[in-house]
């Protein structure tokens, strides 16, 4: 059964808990002075080390691992990016942190420019979050004010900055590397990898980037422990994460849990269950990007092992959930939509492959579907799979070709018939 | 160094290099679009995917490096990499890339300027699928937008690689491109009243591997493979880019840069590549001509240079014969000039007009004219620029006026002014110029694309000029214009004339002759030069080594041929 | 009725403003993003002559800045209506009705995505996933986030609009 535990949501909910007096009463910033003053940068990713964070943007790359990568010397400058572009669809638990407990990121990044003597950060947040933008603005420079930010913080001799990044409306730009293109000014069209950003990142400089959500996670750790964490919930991915519940369910939210849930938990334990009491047709569960599941298949625990056993990820935990009047090629032309429309368009697999699996799939959904369309769909999903400059191909693809494989009688039936099956032609809705 | 075995075939990549650049030096052919040796890397056509052994995906080759491995990791104890081209792998994402760059791709080869030389097409024909499954209508995008002066862009056509694009931000740094939008809709875009128009804006043509830029001065004249290629060089500054020369029935099409590591790399200036469409508006005269009763009359070949011979050989003292010679002329006519000059007037005359202009710090010199170099070599003097062509001609009774128009722009009653002591005005040029005009005698002149010869640049890299297009047979180089007047002087009695002479005439005839089969690149620079020290006794004393400052002695040697 | 463009470089406190946004950053060429959003805030859009003022400011190519206002969906190089209604189109919100919703503001204001109301009040765009999907179908009013808009509550929304 997984745990309740209260690491990242602990303060929301209160009034003001964006203020910075509001988060210190509830134990903003406490980390951050015993990191500063009672223990050594490698003392603090040591203790990130052993707690096992993995990070929490979609990819669960682990977090400490990722900041050793970044070169040792004191002198080099290096940035530290925190990704706050939150656009994977089925996704909205950084923007929770943000509007709520922003001080709790400032703090993570912080304790992360200790351990990484790093110079300076951003904070890269997407557009169309003016609110959140307002939030983050104020609460740097309270931290300003208290010295948490700027030269020799708090007499430690770490000087650290932090500039806000607004983006301008690109899913894209959450792609690490074409986020700091974007923050250079640029469009947000990623960059070849190697080099990695912990060589070559923004500005050309040595950086590291990590999801709100991540970063967010580094107070309780240096506070509690990195043995307390790495034993909360699951072995792969320990600690709490925000599941975010949405479509078709009874409960829809935010959900701090630890990834041993599972997803029929997740979804009948704590979303309450499928709204008009439908039946459950398929679930996303890390966010839209990560192949679909079947009903059967929602017996797993919500972490790497669990989800890889039917062929998924967690991804980026956004848990989107599609009772029995969903019509599937509509879902997946919805998805096919947003990856055609979000492609930077810089190598030819992704910009022409989502354009064409867009054609096809709207044929299929039109009615106008011709015998081997699903071939011809899953042989493109291979042409642009592992074929790309970033993981965008890869993400349109895997919905693609999950959908079809699963769901294949149902495009079979749209082929033939020309039209939706029954149970699909009224879709359930919130009103 | 890394060993790499590709394709069962070992080649060597250096460390800084990329395994596509490695295997093109070795000659192994990846395919590739958006990778071009002179920009940055940006990977994004993923046409050169390639198989490495133990990566799970395939690798674009243009941006992998290949570091050495230890000892005990080499494969098959000895290779850092091995890599397979042509796996079925390989071939399936080749094909999917080409049907993704068709997609959306107006197929209009039979009215496309590129068709013939096309990557796209070239690569469907070798790597495609034979068959196009698509059904849908193709998206629509701006065709025949006007980029500049000379660029014409067809976004439906372009496969979006950025060359063009990069070209502008890295080469010129001029920045005039950019792709806007994103997604499928993306294409390549100017600025709202800024222009592609900087000096090399046409090497972008070039670069374009599809037909989606073109340039108006070529644009559907001709199909690619009716043309014929002659290798050559430009003559419009002392930069000498290596050209290829384009015709077509006798007709110059295009001119296009040829790559040469040691003179312009990839590119070429548009000012030198439209030469030939400035060429073309010029007036030509193919028949030497007299001035009689004020009018200049064509006349035969033979009775033409007769009465000029009579007139001038001997018949002048030197220091009443001013000669404007020209950086145009190659090592071959400036060398014949030195012959002409000793035989006819006893003596080495001549005053290379050096014209200098504007220069860049990409190609363009400022030396205005291919030669200098040359004329410096044959040991000839220099005038500065037009203003001092008063000067030179104040007082003269005899002027000749070589491959220079040298009264361009300046009134009749002044040029008459200066010409008011000068009893006979000879031109001889390509073109029947405003200077021409005003001669007594005209002598019609073999263009730079007419005629064989050779060309040192600035920095003393020799190089061939090629016949390109035939002249029509009134118009000669002038290394064959001396040798007909020497042939015509042995049979003319001439006052004043030693028969002495008429010996070393002979010899240095035989020299001339031979010019037309002679091919100073293939014998190599130094047997060309002792050939040249005996047939002119002035060069006796220069060696080889004085030559040094110009840089003859690293240099000189046969290239630029590719 | 907003500022022209002339207007808006010729006063001085929008000027003041960009001299401060450009030194915000560590490198100049991080602001320009930032100044795009101020200079659509104040004018509603992007004009090209204010994209060459910026390629000045920053020294950067103009092609570059127009590369970069096309790329990003929330520039507009066009003036755009008063309200610019952007209603999320992505799957969680169509799971919820966004689709339905759509079609009714589409109804009551006459016009289809990608257009503005001939008075130039209304701009109705579909945006991406707006990061409120527990919350759908969710709607963007200017800055401002709404949530769980059924067509009803569309309407109220719309009267409180001037
Ligand atoms: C197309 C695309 C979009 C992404 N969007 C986001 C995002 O919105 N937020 C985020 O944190 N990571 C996003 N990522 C993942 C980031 O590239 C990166 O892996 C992550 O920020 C690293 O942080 P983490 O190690 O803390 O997970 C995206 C990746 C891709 C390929
Ligand atoms: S995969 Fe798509 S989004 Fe990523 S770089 Fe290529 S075109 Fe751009
Ligand atoms: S115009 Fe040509 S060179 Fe430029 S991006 Fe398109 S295909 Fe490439
Ligand atoms: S740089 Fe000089 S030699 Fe080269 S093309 Fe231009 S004019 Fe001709
Ligand atoms: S040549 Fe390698 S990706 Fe284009």
């Amino acid at each position: 059964m997984a745990l309740e535990e209260k690491i990242l949501t602990a303060n929301i909910g209160k009034k003001t808990s964006s203020d910075i007096d509001s988060a210190m009463q509830g134990g903003a910033y406490e980390a951050l002075i015993k990191a500063l003053t009672k223990m050594t940068p490698e003392q603090v990713l040591n203790e990130v080390k052993i707690s096992n964070l993995k990070g929490r943007g979609g990819a669960g790359f682990p977090t400490a691992l990722k900041w050793s990568f970044l070169p040792k010397e004191k002198k080099k400058i290096k940035y530290l990016v925190c990704n706050a572009d939150e656009s994977e669809p089925g996704t909205f638990k950084d923007r929770l942190i943000i509007e709520n407990d922003p001080h709790k990121i400032i703090e993570g990044i912080i304790i992360a420019a200790y351990a990484t003597n790093a110079n300076a950060g951003f904070i890269y947040i997407r557009g169309e979050m003016p609110l959140g933008a307002k939030i983050l603005e104020k609460a740097i420079s309270q931290a300003y004010e208290r010295h948490f930010l700027g030269k020799n913080i708090m007499g430690s001799g770490l000087d650290f900055d932090i500039f806000l990044v607004r983006g301008a409306g690109a899913y894209i730009c959450g792609e690490e590397t074409a986020l700091m293109n974007s923050i250079e000014g640029k469009r947000g069209e990623p960059r070849i990898k190697p080099p990695f950003p912990a060589s070559y990142g923004v500005y050309g400089k040595p950086s590291n980037i990590n999801n709100v959500e991540t970063y967010a996670n580094v107070p309780a750790i240096i506070k509690n422990g990195g043995n307390w964490y790495a034993n909360l919930g699951s072995k792969d991915t320990p600690g709490t994460r925000l599941f975010g519940l949405s479509g078709h369910i009874k409960k829809p939210g935010i959900y701090e849990l630890t990834s041993d849930v599972t997803v029929r938990e997740l979804i009948f334990n704590y979303g309450g269950g499928i709204l008009g009491d439908k039946k459950l047709k398929a679930v996303i569960p890390g966010g839209s990007s990560v192949p679909v599941l079947t009903s059967n298949e929602i017996d797993v625990e919500m972490d790497s092992a669990g989800l890889k056993k039917v062929g998924s990820m967690p991804g980026s935990a956004g848990v989107i959930v599609m009772n029995e009047t969903v019509c599937m090629v509509k879902a997946l032309l919805n998805l096919i939509k947003f990856y055609e429309h979000e492609s930077c368009g810089q190598c030819t697999p992704c910009r022409e492959g989502t354009h064409f699996l867009r054609l096809i799939i709207e044929d299929i959904e039109k009615g106008e579907g011709k015998e081997g369309d699903l071939e011809k769909i899953l042989s493109l999903c291979k042409n642009i799979m592992g074929r790309t400059i970033c993981p965008l191909g890869d993400a349109a693809a895997m919905p693609c070709e999950s959908f079809v494989k699963k769901f294949r009688e149902e495009f079979e039936y749209h082929i033939k018939e020309k039209k939706c099956l029954p149970e699909t032609i009224k879709m359930t809705t919130v009103f | 160094m890394a060993l790499v075995l590709i394709d069962g075939k070992e080649i060597v990549v250096n460390p800084e290099e990329t395994l596509l650049q490695a295997a093109l030096r070795q000659n192994i052919y990846i395919p590739y679009y958006c990778y071009h040796p002179s920009l940055s890397i940006v990977g994004q056509c993923r046409m050169c995917l390639v198989k490495v052994e133990g990566a799970p995906k395939l690798l674009t080759a243009c941006t992998t490096y290949v570091p050495e491995l230890p000892k005990e990791k080499k494969i098959d104890g000895k290779y850092d990499m091995k890599i397979f081209t042509k796996s079925e792998e390989v071939k399936e994402a080749q094909r999917g890339v080409l049907e993704f760059l068709l997609l959306n791709h107006p197929l209009d080869c039979p009215i496309c300027d590129q068709a013939g030389e096309c990557q796209l097409q070239i690569y469907s024909y070798e790597y495609g699928n034979s068959r196009s499954e698509f059904r849908f209508e193709k998206l629509h995008a701006p065709k025949r937008v006007d980029l500049g002066e000379h660029i014409v862009y067809d976004a439906e056509r372009c496969i979006k690689c950025t060359r063009c694009i990069r070209f502008c931000n890295e080469v010129t740094k001029s920045g005039e491109l950019t792709l806007i939008k994103r997604g499928v809709h993306t294409y390549v875009d100017t600025f709202e009243g800024k222009s592609l128009n900087n000096p090399y804006s046409i090497c972008t043509a070039d670069i374009c591997p599809v037909g989606a830029l073109t340039y108006k001065e070529f644009r559907f004249k001709e199909r690619v493979w009716f043309l014929q290629a002659t290798n050559s060089v430009c003559p419009e500054c002392s930069r000498n880019c290596s050209i290829r020369v384009d015709t077509y029935k006798g007709e110059i099409m295009r001119i296009v840069p040829r790559f040469n590591p040691s003179v312009n790399g990839y590119f070429m200036c548009d000012y030198g590549r439209l030469v030939s469409e400035r060429i073309k508006n010029k007036e030509v005269r193919e028949i030497p001509s007299l001035r009689e009763k004020g009018i200049l009359e064509p006349r035969m070949e033979k009775g033409f240079y007769k009465i000029l011979l009579s007139k001038i050989t001997r018949k002048y003292e030197p220091k009443d014969v001013a000669v404007i010679l020209s950086g145009r002329m190659t090592n071959e006519e400036l060398e014949s000039f030195k012959v002409f000059s000793l035989i006819v007037f006893g003596e080495i005359l001549g005053d290379v007009l050096y014209i200098t202009g504007e220069k860049d710090d990409i190609l363009v010199k400022d030396e205005k004219r291919a030669n200098y170099c040359g004329a410096k070599f044959f040991d000839l003097k220099f005038t500065k620029a037009n203003e001092n062509i008063k000067n030179i001609i104040k007082g003269k009774k005899l002027v000749i006026s070589i491959r220079e128009d040298i009264f361009k722009g300046i009134k009749e009653e002044q040029v008459k002014e200066i010409l008011s002591s000068v009893e006979i005005f000879v031109v001889m040029d390509a073109f029947f110029t405003e200077t021409a005009k005003m001669s007594n005698f005209y002598i019609p002149l073999a263009s730079w694309f007419e005629m064989e010869g050779t060309t040192f640049n600035y920095d003393a890299h020799l190089q061939k000029i090629s016949k390109c297009v035939s002249p029509p047979k009134g118009r000669k180089p002038f290394y064959d214009v001396v040798s007909l007047m020497l042939n015509l002087l042995t049979e003319m009695e001439i006052k004043d004339f030693e028969t002495a002479k008429e010996k070393e005439i002979e010899s240095v005839k035989k020299v001339l002759d031979t010019f037309k089969e002679r091919d100073v690149m293939k014998g190599g620079f130094v047997p060309w030069f002792k050939e040249v020290k005996n047939a002119i006794p002035q060069l006796k004393n220069i060696s080889l080594k004085d030559l040094a400052p110009l840089g003859f002695s690293a240099k000189g040697k046969k290239d630029g041929d590719n | 009725m907003s500022k022209s463009v002339k207007e808006l470089l010729s006063d001085k406190e929008f000027i003041r403003k960009v001299e401060k946004l450009k030194k915000l950053y560590p490198e100049e060429r991080s602001s320009l993003l930032a100044l795009l959003h101020l200079c659509q805030n104040e004018i509603s859009y992007i004009p090209h002559e204010f994209q060459e003022f910026v390629a000045k400011e920053l020294n950067i190519s103009p092609a570059h800045i127009k590369g970069v206002v096309t790329f990003y969906e929330m520039f507009f190089d066009k003036p755009k209506g008063k309200y610019l209604i952007q209603v999320c189109r992505t799957l969680p919100c169509m799971l919820a009705g966004a689709e339905i919703l759509l079609e009714h503001i589409s109804t009551k204001l006459g016009i289809q995505p990608g257009q503005t109301t001939p008075d130039g009040k209304y701009t109705l765009v579909n945006v991406e996933c707006l990061a409120c999907c527990d919350k759908g179908p969710a709607i963007m009013i200017n800055d401002n986030l709404y949530t769980r808009v059924t067509p009803d509550e569309f309407d109220n929304i719309l009267k409180e609009l001037k």
